[in-house]
Order: C-alpha cells, then structure tokens, then sequence
C-alpha cells in the first residue's frame, strides 16, 4: 500500500482527493471537479484532475464505466476503497497527534 | 482562453490522448478556463510525457485520415521563403529582417517535432502548421515590444527556442517511428540548439560572457545548422524511400 502511495507523487494528495468524491458514488471528471471543490475547497485544475485519474487507474484503485456520451464515470474499485480506508485512518492518526500535541502547548 | 487550452490538449502524448483527449475535451467545454488551467494544462503536459503510464496503449482510435507529402512538403516552402524575405531583406531594414528570419524558424522545427512525435497518429500533424503560425504571429505581435524593450524581445525569442530544443530531444528520447540514426541526429540538434540559445540567453545579463564565447558560438552556430539540414534531409529521404504516405493509426 505504501509503495501506492509513494509512487503517487505530487499528485497524492489530488488522488485522495478523487478517491473521497468517488467514496458515495461514480462520478466524471467536471463532476469529481465540482464535488471536491464542495468538500474541499480545492480547485483542481484539469490537468492536475487527469494527472491523478490516470495514475489511479493504473494502479487499479479507480476504473472507467461506459461514456455517457463524451463523458466518462470513474468508480472506486475494492482496492481503492482499501485504499482510501488506509489513507484517511493513517491521516486521522496523525491529526489527532498533531491536536493533542497543540492542545499540550 | 479555452481555444488555447483546446489546443494545448493536442500536446499531450498520442497514447493520452487516445485514452483520455475525448473526456478531457468534454470537461473543458464545462467549464471556464482560466490561466492558471492553462499553466495547469502545460504541467500536465510535461507530466504525461514524463511519467506514461500503463495502459494508455490499451484504447482504440477512430479512422483518421493520413497525411500527405503536400501537407508535410508546404510547411517548409513557407518557411523558407519566409526565411529567404528575411534574407533579402537584411540589406533594406536590418530589424525586419531579423523577425522574418525568426518568425521562419518554427516552420522550419516545429512541424518535424510534431510528426515524429506523433507518427502514428500522423493525421493530425496538420496541427503542427496551425502551432508554427501562432507562433509566428506571436513573434510577429512581438514587434511593438521588441522595439520598445529588446532585453523583453530576446527573453521571449530565447525561451522559446530552449523549449524547441527541449522538445526536439523529448520528441526523439522514446521509439517514435523515426530510424535510428534520425533519433540521435534529433537529440543532437536539440542539445545543440538548446545549449546555444541558453549561452545566448547569457548576453541579456552579462554581454561580456558572449563576446569572449564567440567563437565557440560561430561554431555552435554552424553544429546547428548542419545537424538540422541533415536531419530535415533525412527525415525528407526516409519520407521517399517508405511510403507514399504516412500510416494511420490502423496501418501502423
């Protein structure tokens, strides 16, 4: 699962971002855009957007369905729901360190 | 803005763009691009060549049309007689002439870099004219500030040549249908184009640098001249001795 993660790159952190808008469903690419802008806040840029698709595609965490249209949905696969269950609870992990080390001070 | 990003898209690799152009494309008519798309677009396009991954291969393409010795063989000829004008020129007015012998220069590497990057989706090398004209009335537009500000003017003429080299030696780096031998004359001319538009990107700080590097500048200058006329002749030669035109996507 690390070696996922590391061989992610820069584009990790708009992969997880992808990963939680695809968590309640499949959705296409401005969809994914609009969604992670909502829960976020973050504007992913195209680029940036299918940067992160394509990686998450190959290693198997995302797939395509048929195009509506032009337009093609993306879900989650297992491994990718594995994966983002692993990568939120390490976050949380760490964030609740980083509060209590706050809280301390 | 999203013209511009429409035909960024075009940059991408042609296995990325056979996997993802159409819902790339259909994302963009959504939404409203900005500049910071468009810078983002650029780093995705530097990405994609930079890390490919697997799978793209995987996708089909529809039917494209191949492209002819007529397209291919026009964008020269216009570049040389844009280059001859400059030429002919220098004697009348030395500032025209300098612009039409820059303007020229895309026409000259640009179109080559697009076909061979492109070979097998050959049918939209026709793209390759519409960049090199942008970029020659870029160049053009360029005339006003150039003759206001030339540290700006050369910046500007220096960055865009370095980025030609870059993409001369990314072009040829990977299998793209191209002999060889054509590969490594490419990579050549790339470093040496590159490398002598760097040294020239020098003199806009420190112009004493370039004076006592002249005469290895006259023979950069030479290296580069040379390694173009045989690669474009090469690439001419190859073009004849293959076939009558290049191959479709189907056919490759």
């Amino acid at each position: 699962m690390s070696r996922e993660k590391d061989d992610l790159g820069r584009y990790h952190s708009p992969a997880l971002l992808i990963l939680v808008s695809l968590a309640n469903g499949s959705k296409h690419g401005y969809a994914m855009m609009e969604d992670i802008e909502d829960i976020s806040g973050v504007k992913l840029g195209p680029g940036t957007l299918y940067g992160a698709i394509s990686r998450l595609e190959s290693r198997g965490l995302i797939v395509p369905l048929d195009a509506d249209t032009r337009r093609r949905p993306y879900a989650l696969t297992g491994e990718g729901r594995r994966f983002l269950q692993t990568e939120l609870d390490r976050m949380q992990s760490w964030s609740a360190e980083g509060l209590q080390r706050l809280a301390n001070t | 803005m999203n013209l511009i990003a429409r035909i960024l898209v075009n940059l991408y690799p042609p296995e990325w763009q056979d996997r993802y152009q159409d819902e790339f494309l259909a994302v963009l008519e959504q939404k409203s691009i900005d500049i910071q798309d468009v810078v983002d677009i650029i780093v995705g396009i530097f990405d994609a060549y930079l890390n490919p991954q697997k799978g793209w291969e995987m996708n089909t393409t529809p039917e494209r049309k191949p492209v002819t010795y007529f397209t291919l063989g026009s964008i020269p000829l216009v570049s040389t007689i844009l280059f001859l004008l400059g030429v002919l020129s220098i004697q009348s007015d030395a500032a025209a002439s300098i612009l039409f012998v820059l303007a020229a220069l895309p026409y000259f590497i640009l179109p080559f870099v697009l076909a061979a990057n492109k070979q097998r989706r050959i049918a939209i090398a026709w793209q390759a004219p519409v960049i090199a004209i942008g970029i020659d009335l870029l160049l053009l537009l360029l005339t006003g500030p150039i003759s206001m500000n030339r540290w700006v003017a050369s910046l500007v003429f220096q960055t865009i040549y370095v980025t030609v080299g870059i993409a001369l030696i990314l072009a040829n780096i990977k299998d793209n249908g191209l002999p060889r031998p054509l590969s490594i004359l490419g990579i050549t001319l790339g470093a040496v184009w590159a490398f002598y538009h760097c040294v020239l990107m020098m003199n806009l700080r420190s112009p004493h640098v370039v004076d006592t590097l002249s005469p290895m500048l006259g023979l950069l200058a030479v290296l580069m001249l040379t390694f173009q006329f045989t690669w474009m002749l090469g690439i001419f030669i190859w073009l004849i001795i293959r076939k009558r035109t290049l191959p479709t996507i189907e056919q490759a």
